[in-house]
């Protein structure tokens, strides 16, 4: 019969077996092969961070000096002896800690900044959208080494300093959204049945801007990471004996440069491995969560 | 025009008071003042209170932080009329930036001999960026998914995930360490360049910055590529686009004009924001380079406490970044024609 082109497989194709969105997205990140293949390289990043301590002790100095990677080091050791694998992989612990209390405090108040500041709307958004744009004008950087400077430089400050800089990106972004989510007719409709502004805030507008905010964190991520690395390198960040990749790389990394090249080139590929790992992952994020960019990559 | 011009140059007033402000308070919120940290670089005995509150007064860092702030932004201008008077100097609103607290030298000379290296820097940057940034967008974005593609993709994602500080070390590294010994320490000449303003000097300049430009290039022209590819993906799958060629006309007109011209758009505002970002990447690729710009000064600065000249090199990069925003807000109307501010 010619009736076999009935529209229900077609639907199915697209739709997402009945399963829940937030659900649906995890599985279409993870199945993207630059999904799956950041996800492993990070997989093993968290892996060598929780198993740090299985290896030698970071901080202990011993007689194998500069030595190159080797069966018993790796990765080779430093000037005072210290085993480098074992330093890369607390590094690795600095690192994502860093990346991830960053990204979510900034990300969190930005994004409740935005939220407000949009709902709000009026003079008291007018005057948080200056203050935004004065934050923006300020270089990341130099905000962050001045408040470094401010409290002593150490991972804790970097965390802080990070997060001040993240805060006026989001609030920036979540407002647009929300200001473009408020124009629907079911917040209007929320409003005639007389639900409050606290209710429409939460069940109506924040569920709407939730893609937007996931977006940011994901963007975000490596951005915290690069900075307290940044923040390192210059001195102004984690303080030595810690092992923190931007530390590393500057102080012993640069010092031994011709002598010891793999201090150098070791930390440099950690940093740059697990930015790019959280980069190809925020795209996919993206590409998964932004209607508008799918079918353009 | 003109309106729109001045409307944009006075809302950014309350801005820039704003980062005045920021700036001000979080400097004086570093524990351990310059006096302080002066007296102990300069070594010998710890200092007496006295004469450590001595200097503070001769410096005028005993008076409350709004009368500095009247200080800095106004000068001498109010002496007579205000009743606590006692300021020095033109002040920030006549152009005086006042005086270095380390040096006492005028922060004006200090930006003057400063300023150049790091806008020679960051021109170069931004130079260089569309010069790589369109031609590799617009390829990969023709020959998507093809081997070149990919090439120009992984520079892109090369250049997002190694910051400056990564991607300079490497250089150093490479340059001095390994290929040093095929060409003869032709490059070891490179390594400490020593800075020669442009005009004294031309090529010893162009040596002692092209390295440290091309580090914080690269990071701004694979942002730009990378938008540069997606814009033009979008921009040609446009039905006006597809009626380019459909009235026949040869592929090159149908990219360079119909769609390059939409696609770029984007591509500005991107690095109309990343300036902010090129001055963060001048601190440290100054700092690297021992290039003494005013990144440099400005990371100094902070270390020592100098506060009038930290806020003197912040509220400029400020000052610059809302004026190439600006600048790059007029440059739409001159690329998509019906683009028009009134």
């Amino acid at each position: 019969m010619a009736e076999q082109t009935t529209p229900a497989p077609a639907i199915r194709d697209f739709a997402t077996d009945g399963r829940h969105p937030a659900l649906d997205a995890t599985i279409r990140i993870f199945k993207s092969p630059v999904g799956g293949i950041s996800t492993a390289v990070l997989a093993v990043l968290v892996l060598g961070a929780i198993f740090a301590d299985v290896g030698p002790d970071p901080y202990q100095s011993s007689r194998d000096v500069l030595v190159g990677p080797s069966a018993s080091h790796p990765f080779g050791t430093d000037d005072l002896g210290r085993d480098q694998l074992s330093r890369l992989m607390h590094g690795a612990r600095i690192s994502l800690w860093v990346g991830f209390l960053a990204t979510a405090g900034g990300c969190l108040v930005g994004a409740a900044w935005g939220l407000l500041s949009g709902f709000a709307g009026s003079w008291l958004d007018l005057l948080s959208q200056r203050l935004v744009d004065a934050m923006l004008a300020i270089p990341g950087l130099v905000l962050a080494l001045i408040f470094a400077a401010v409290f002593t430089p150490g991972v804790t400050t970097g965390i802080i300093a990070i997060i001040l800089i993240i805060i006026p990106f989001n609030a920036r972004v979540i407002r647009s959204a929300v200001l473009a989510v408020k124009e629907n007719v079911y917040v209007e409709a929320a409003r005639v049945i007389g639900a409050g502004p606290g209710r429409i805030m939460l069940r109506h507008i924040l569920p709407n801007v939730v893609a937007p905010i996931l977006i940011m964190m994901s963007t975000v991520l490596g951005a915290a990471i690069l900075i307290e690395a940044g923040l390192a390198f210059l001195g102004m960040g984690a303080q030595p004996p810690t092992p923190s990749w931007g530390l590393m790389l500057s102080d012993k990394g640069r010092q031994f440069m011709e002598l010891a090249p793999w201090l150098a080139i070791f930390p440099a590929i950690a940093i740059m491995v697990t930015v790019l790992a959280f980069n190809l992952l925020g795209d996919v994020v993206r590409d998964v969560l932004d209607p508008r960019l799918r079918g353009s990559r | 025009m003109t309106q729109y011009i001045i409307k944009r140059l006075l809302a950014a007033i309350p801005t820039i008071f704003l980062v005045s402000v920021i700036i001000f308070c979080l400097m004086r919120l570093i524990p351990g003042d310059v006096v302080e940290k002066l007296a102990i670089s300069d070594g010998g005995s710890a200092p007496s209170e006295e004469f450590l509150n001595q200097r503070r007064a001769e410096l005028g860092l005993d008076r409350s932080w709004p009368h500095q702030y009247k200080c800095w932004a106004l000068g001498d201008a109010l002496n007579n009329i205000s009743a606590i008077g006692g300021c020095e100097g033109g002040g920030l609103l006549r152009g005086d930036l006042g005086d270095s607290l380390r040096t006492r030298n005028s922060i004006n000379d200090l930006i003057k001999s400063r300023l150049p290296l790091s806008i020679e820097l960051v021109l170069m940057a931004v130079l260089l960026a569309p010069a790589l940034a369109v031609p590799l967008g617009i390829i990969s974005a023709v020959k998507q998914d093809s081997p070149l593609d990919y090439g120009a993709r992984l520079f892109t994602v090369l250049g997002l995930s190694g910051p400056d500080f990564v991607w300079g070390t490497l250089l150093i590294l490479f340059l001095t360490v390994y290929l040093d010994d095929v060409t003869f320490g032709l490059f070891q000449s490179w390594l400490p360049p020593l800075y020669e303003p442009i005009l004294d000097n031309p090529w010893a300049n162009f040596q002692a910055l092209i390295l440290a430009a091309l580090i914080i290039g690269y990071r701004l022209s694979a942002i730009s590529a990378r938008m540069m590819r997606s814009t033009m993906l979008e921009v040609l799958r446009e039905d006006y686009v597809r009626t380019a060629r459909a009235k026949g006309l040869a592929e090159r007109p149908v990219i360079l004009k119909h769609a390059l011209r939409n696609a770029v758009i984007p591509v500005l505002t991107i690095m109309a924001g990343q300036i902010t970002f090129l001055f963060g990447g001048t601190v440290i690729v100054e700092q690297m380079f021992r290039l003494p710009g005013l990144g440099r000064l400005t990371l100094e600065s902070v270390r020592i406490g100098d506060y009038p000249v930290v806020q003197a090199t912040v509220l400029l990069m400020s000052i610059v970044f809302i004026l190439v925003n600006l600048a790059v807000d007029l440059a739409y109307g001159l690329i998509d024609p019906r683009i028009r501010y009134s």
